[in-house]
């Protein structure tokens, strides 16, 4: 019978795995991102066709807010501007794949297919909705957790 | 900055770097980068290596 080695985890190792595996998450996030757009824009495929994109890209940020409340962490930082950095994000993905569009249909005189910029508007407006809910409710959890550990305030 | 102070007590025990990280519960590239100054570690992992020394946190990780 072999010894049962002991079961540790290195802090180190495991702060390395950590940031493997989230640098990993992003370069998936930003590949699912591309995806669906170029699913929805170059093949000028149907909201249904995409839905697994769908659901993993509106599917991350529930789980992390999830999770940030289970584990009682603010991941926010009160200098950023997230809402409007998520605005502008989204109104460039807007404006690019609108250009796209009309570049592909050779402008407005041949009938533009508003399809794929139907797709690419819910999918903008379900994310920027989750995000000001998400940003909202941690700005005020924030607020509340400064306030329970702030001596000065009791 | 490297510690010095942590490898002369190691070595006042005896000790390798794999036995000290063994005892500790990390591995040896840990202590060895702790020694190098190039691993910040937890307070928690200096705790343990103060106490598998037999030293205290001033005597290990305090800068002059």
């Amino acid at each position: 019978m072999t010894k049962k080695q002991p079961q540790f985890k290195d802090e180190r190792v495991e702060q390395a795995r950590m940031k493997i595996y989230s640098e990993m998450l992003i370069l998936i996030y930003y590949a699912i991102c591309i995806s669906f757009c170029v699913k929805v824009l170059v093949f000028s495929m149907p909201l249904q066709a995409c839905l697994m994109e769908y659901v993993i890209l509106i599917g991350v940020p529930v789980y992390q807010a999830i999770r940030t409340r289970q584990l009682n962490v603010v991941l926010l930082r009160e200098e950023h501007n997230y809402l409007g950095r998520s605005l502008v994000v989204c109104l460039v993905l807007g404006i690019a794949a609108f250009s796209y569009v009309l570049w592909k249909n050779g402008g407005f005189s041949e009938g533009l297919s508003l399809s794929p910029l139907i797709s690419i508007a819910a999918f903008c407006v379900v994310f920027l909705l989750l995000r000001v809910g998400f940003v909202k409710l941690e700005q005020s959890r924030q607020k509340r957790l400064n306030a329970a550990f702030d001596e000065d305030e009791k | 900055m490297k510690n010095l102070k942590l490898k002369a007590a190691r070595a006042a025990k005896d000790l390798s770097q794999q036995d000290l990280a063994a005892a500790v519960g990390v591995t040896r590239q840990t202590i060895g980068m702790i020694e190098a100054g190039n691993y910040n570690p937890s307070l928690q992992l200096c705790i343990a290596i103060c106490k598998t020394l037999g030293m205290t946190l001033d005597q290990l990780f305090w800068e002059e």
